[in-house]
């Protein structure tokens, strides 16, 4: 009975999606696509939507409000809004936040992203169907005859037997000279990838940064997982050691300790060369740290983490992102040696991506960043 | 998606609450009763209670938020009813018999208010068939234009669509010709009144005060072109780009003696008689959304009474009538619990409060001079002169008012301080409200204010033919609040897109007028003065 509203949401979703109307683009609110958590301890999810400008009166985070019920002046009456976290662009912060399917959020968060610099690489190669009319036959249905090329062609073929008289211009045109368009089947190799993801579990690293590294971990993993089907997750964490986790461990490990990152970069480098060979995998690392490294800063020449990546794990990696969180503890520096690699050698600046990670709020930046194809 | 007219057995609980309700003395329209599934509710909310709208994506959307929010229990409906003739009430599904009779009864109330409210008097009564009208419109239009740029013009329309006049009246500007040269000032005091005395746009003008002259010159109307025909020495394609009353000064003085008006408050209808580079589809659409902004109005300024009044009778049948039966009453009082209890003020809540107590002061007569000088607490306890005209009363407010003045006027002293209303402050420092105040006279402006203008901040028009190059002036009214700025200036690049040249807005930023331009490239803010 109600006639528009199945249309309605469909063409909002498509709008959502990018797929059209994309100068609304700016006013879609995603709410940083990011999971908080409600004091049930539920995770909530905030709709996208899209916010319609209007004149309002500014609001205050805060403002005054009415309640009923018993106390004296000075009495608690309820918390307010959390300062940080929450979505911000919203109207009303929380207003909209409600439990989704991560699977649909995930997909409408990254229609534009992909797994940059993907090659064609793996054992088998399978043959899609090419949907574009870009070939030509001499056979096929009248209904796509390319008519003026037939002429051409009877042409070319009458004066070359000499038959054409400019004056009487008469051509026959014989089913040899039937030119009709076609497609054409292109083999699309199909590519293998896997995704290292490498996180600092050490005391330095607090545990909102490690929440941090977790959410963007969260969104790429799952994000990655619906659109490339094949695709495999290796997860590792490091403190003094590294050593090689599952999902479920490496999204709800509370370790400790020092932080020696070279460690993590030789456990990767050693699952790849035993599981992994370089010719039949896209190989993608995800590193988050704080940037603390034991033996870097004064005693950074006998660090060898960065001397490490550079001659060992990056010409394995089609690309190598790192996220920084700010510490209290770590000094940080890791980001700037990696930063100098990257403006050094132009090679090296293609398959880098790094990214500082302060607040929820560059959360999705960093994985717009890491994951955007159109470089 | 599933809809089913009444089960005779609750047909005959409907007859049953109508007759109940005829007793009440309520008089309402004709009432149509359907039961919807859980997905047609939602989608008749997105659309505002309608079966049909025109096709936009904002609703697809309303009903995504509604779906998931109540879908999770954040949220609840009972009940949908719409302001027509004959009325119509959705109600939900799955809801208890007992429940379902409480919410008919409820229904009962709305359109009672809708009829007789003095605000609904000019809302249109045949609505449900105009929406589907105007959907038709809509599509005619994205048959012929294309969907993209017909919905691109809709969005930009939504951005302003309450740019509209609250004041009580729908005065539409070509039924009034006539009484154009009276002064509309009577009519206008009603809901800007609500502030405190904020809102003098009319005052000077309408006693023929020589300061209200720079206000109110909208230059494209229809009695200026006439004047400036006759003194209009120029070549007539400059018609439009040149102002007269900028020459001669007597033809100012004749204006504005003529007529002067308060600000174009219907800023929509302004564009729609003065732009003229909209194209006729464009205008459609325009008024498409004018019309339905101006039917959802009044309910916007009555949602307190509306919803009191209805909570009021479903109360009185149910309870002193004695419609829930013995074992009813159970699964009443916990429904009524979820919807007037907790700590959160509702318009249910408020609304209902206040109904309850203008019956009980005027059944004993507690108002007047009398009882308000009188000093004594226990003689005001016990007071009570046997005057029972409590329900006529409430009658009589539920015919006149609007929320704000209702709310002035009813929400009274004693009555807060009954309910325990507090007013709370933040506190920073530890992340918590902290009641700061039970001063009666501070919390009824504070909601007052809140739901003063519907909580949206007044524009007019104050000049179509700006530096007289046909830009559009607007003046926001300020009541206290700044405008969000980025609001401000995203609606600004979007009614540049309806107005097509550019657009101006007066407006208070940190204390200081300013005057924001979009000129079609960037916004552009210079201090006045």
């Amino acid at each position: 009975m109600v006639s528009n509203i199945e249309q309605d949401k469909r063409r909002f979703h498509d709008i959502i999606k990018g797929n059209v109307r994309k100068g609304l683009k700016d006013l879609i609110i995603k709410g940083a696509g990011l999971p908080g958590r409600g004091k049930d301890g539920k995770v909530f999810i905030p709709i996208p939507r899209i916010d319609i400008p209007k004149f309002r009166n500014k609001e205050g985070d805060n403002e005054d409000k009415l309640g009923k019920g018993e106390g004296d002046i000075g009495d608690e009456v309820g918390e307010g809004e959390e300062e940080e976290g929450q979505q911000k662009a919203g109207d009303k912060p929380g207003e909209h936040m409600i439990e989704m399917n991560v699977i649909e959020l995930a997909d409408i968060m990254g229609e534009e992203l992909g797994l940059p610099r993907i090659e064609p690489k793996g054992k088998r190669t399978i043959y899609q169907e090419f949907d574009k009319y870009s070939g030509e036959r001499k056979k096929g249905p009248s209904a796509l005859l390319r008519k003026r090329k037939t002429l051409k062609q009877a042409l070319k073929r009458a004066i070359g037997s000499g038959d054409y008289d400019p004056k009487k211009p008469r051509i026959p045109i014989e089913s040899a000279d039937m030119r009709y368009r076609s497609w054409t089947m292109k083999p699309v190799p199909e590519s293998s990838a896997v995704i290292f993801y490498l996180m600092d579990v050490s005391g330095s690293m607090e545990e909102e940064q490690k929440e941090l590294a977790r959410k963007i971990s969260f969104w790429s993993d799952l994000w990655l997982r619906k659109h490339y089907p094949g695709l495999e997750s290796v997860y590792v964490i490091h403190d003094a050691q590294a050593k090689e986790v599952t999902q479920d461990q490496f999204y709800h490990t509370r370790e400790s300790g020092g932080t020696i990152i070279l460690s993590g970069y030789q456990e990767v480098s050693r699952i790849i060369q035993s599981r992994y060979p370089v010719d039949d995998w896209n190989i993608y690392m995800f590193q988050y740290s704080d940037g603390d490294d034991w033996t870097s800063g004064w005693r950074r020449e006998e660090s060898g983490s960065i001397e490490f990546l550079i001659e060992d794990l990056l010409p394995k990696l089609n690309l190598f992102c790192y996220a920084q969180t700010t510490s209290p503890y770590g000094d940080g520096k890791h980001l700037e040696y990696i930063q100098q690699l990257a403006d050094g050698d132009f090679a090296l600046a293609e398959k880098i991506r790094s990214h500082q990670i302060d607040s929820n709020e560059d959360v999705l930046p960093a994985i717009t960043k890491f994951l955007s194809t159109g470089k | 998606m599933a809809h089913w007219n009444l089960t005779s057995e609750l047909e005959e609980m409907r007859q049953e609450v109508e007759e109940a309700a005829r007793k009440c003395g309520l008089d309402f329209f004709p009432t149509d009763f359907r039961i919807l599934d859980f997905d047609t509710l939602m989608a008749v909310t997105a659309n505002n209670g309608f079966p049909t709208r025109y096709n936009h994506w904002h609703f697809g959307m309303q009903y995504e938020i509604f779906e998931k929010q109540m879908g999770h229990g954040f949220a609840r409906i009972y009940e949908l009813v719409i302001n027509n003739n004959p009325a119509v009430a959705y109600l939900l599904q799955y809801n208890t018999a007992s429940i379902q009779k409480m919410v008919m009864a409820h229904v009962y109330g709305h359109v009672d208010f809708f009829k007789n409210n003095h605000h609904f008097h000019d809302t249109d009564k045949n609505m449900i068939s105009t929406m589907e009208s105007h959907k038709a419109i809509v599509q005619k239009h994205i048959d012929r234009f294309g969907k993209d740029k017909v919905e691109e013009f809709i969005d930009y329309c939504l951005s302003i669509e309450d740019l509209i006049d609250f004041t009580p009246y729908i005065k539409d500007p070509k039924d009034d010709e006539d009484d154009k040269h009276e002064c509309n000032c009577g009519s206008s005091g009603h809901e800007s009144g609500g502030c405190g005395g904020g809102c003098g746009g009319c005052g000077g003008g309408c006693h023929g005060d020589d300061e209200g002259e720079s206000k109110g010159s909208c230059s494209c109307n229809r009695e200026e072109k006439e004047l400036s025909d006759e003194y209009f020495p120029f070549p007539h394609y400059m018609k439009g780009f040149i102002k007269t009353e900028n020459i001669y000064p007597e033809l100012r003085k004749k204006k504005k003696n003529d007529k002067e008006k308060r600000p174009e408050r219907d800023v929509l209808q302004f564009i729609i008689e003065n732009n003229d580079l909209l194209k006729g589809w464009q205008r459609d659409i325009l008024s498409i959304i004018r019309d339905e902004a101006y039917y959802l109005l009044p309910q916007m300024k009555t949602k307190v009474m509306n919803e009191g009044w209805a909570t009021f009778w479903h109360q009185y049948m149910m309870v002193e009538m004695g419609l829930a039966g013995i074992e009813g009453v159970v699964h009443y009082t916990q429904a009524m619990e979820g919807i007037l209890g907790g700590e959160k003020l509702n318009h249910y809540m408020i609304g209902y409060e206040i109904f309850r107590s203008i019956r009980k002061r005027w059944d004993e007569g507690r108002h007047g001079l009398d009882y308000e000088n009188e000093r004594d607490a226990l003689k005001r306890m016990k007071w009570n002169t046997q005057e029972g005209r409590g329900l006529e009363k409430i009658f009589e407010v539920r015919a006149t008012l609007s929320d704000v003045d209702f709310i002035r006027q009813y929400f009274t002293d004693e009555l807060i301080q009954e309910l325990f209303i507090y007013s709370a402050k933040y506190d920073k420092r530890s992340n918590v409200f902290r009641i700061a105040s039970r001063d009666p006279g501070l919390i009824r402006n504070n909601l007052i204010n809140s739901i003063f203008h519907a909580g949206q901040p007044v524009i007019e028009v104050l000049d179509g033919n700006f530096r007289n190059a046909k830009q559009l002036l607007l003046n926001h009214e300020f009541h206290g609040q700044e405008l969000d700025a980025r609001k401000r200036n995203l609606t600004l690049s979007r009614l540049f897109k309806i107005w097509k040249r550019p657009v101006c807005l007066r407006t208070i930023v940190e204390e200081a007028p300013v005057q924001v331009t979009f000129d079609g490239s960037k916004i552009v803010t210079e201090r006045m003065q």
